[in-house]
């Protein structure tokens, strides 16, 4: 799925969302597709959020919206189609 | 003209809850940190908690304006008679597509009035959140969030820049 990662790899990729988000509903199985295809490329620390359970979290990342994907320092809002996540994972290799 | 009758006063009974998008009758903008400005004494009496959300600056970066002002808000923080709420994010951030939800918005807000029992709440230039979110009809989405905001019988304002 996803082009063996160079030395870029990103370290740390964190899915802020909800529960009941449709977003999560419809998105959440590419995701987590790509994250262990990601991990296996690369080691990497990875994390889904629930915005409503863990508001800390929101807070100290400043989330605006939801669905926000964050790699490494870089912030990615809206739920991108699959190809989009990889392209996404794939610039930082 | 209709009168009133005997002893029975006229009064007007306050709202529960506004919303008030502040202007002037000759056109200035009244900005934020003028807004910070004159609210301090009641904060500083205790006669109302508030709740700041940022949209641009940070907390620490309005602190710091009213600082140069001679306006020390970062005691009321220390004090709990103000929260601010941070949604200028440290890190760039781009738009993948146009299926997401301003939710957070309302759900940190909503936390730090509680979290506070704020009586107001001010949205400091909310402008940026057209820039940093160019497929959302920002003040759409804004009136969506005050009228959940109203739900908590709050009074707020809210700047555009």
């Amino acid at each position: 799925m996803l082009k063996a990662m160079k030395t870029k790899a990103p370290q740390e990729i964190l899915l802020f969302d909800n529960e009941n988000s449709v977003y999560l509903a419809a998105g959440i199985d590419d995701f987590k597709k790509i994250v262990v295809s990601l991990a296996n490329l690369s080691p990497v620390r990875t994390k889904l959020i629930d915005i409503t359970k863990q508001p800390e979290l929101a807070e100290k990342y400043c989330i605006t919206v939801f669905p926000t994907l964050i790699i490494d320092n870089q912030a990615f809002v809206g739920k991108p189609a699959t190809n989009k996540i990889i392209e996404i994972f794939e610039s930082f290799a | 003209m209709k009168q009133s009758s005997g002893n029975t006063q006229n009064f007007i009974i306050p709202p529960k809850s506004r919303f008030i998008k502040p202007s002037s009758i000759d056109g200035e903008k009244i900005s934020y940190l003028k807004e910070l400005e004159q609210i301090r004494q009641s904060i500083e009496k205790g006669e109302e908690k508030v709740v700041i959300a940022t949209f641009k600056n940070t907390p620490k970066e309005i602190i710091e304006k009213l600082k140069n002002k001679k306006i020390d808000y970062r005691k009321l923080v220390q004090e709990n008679k103000v929260v601010f709420v941070n949604f200028a994010s440290a890190i760039p951030l781009q738009e993948v597509s146009n299926n997401y939800n301003l939710f957070p918005i309302t759900m940190r807000i909503e936390m730090a009035i509680k979290k506070n029992n704020a009586s107001k709440v001010i949205l400091c230039e909310t402008d940026s959140l057209k820039k940093q979110f160019p497929s959302k009809n920002i003040d759409f989405e804004l009136e969506q969030i005050l009228s959940k905001l109203k739900v908590q019988k709050v009074n707020v304002k809210s700047y555009e820049n």
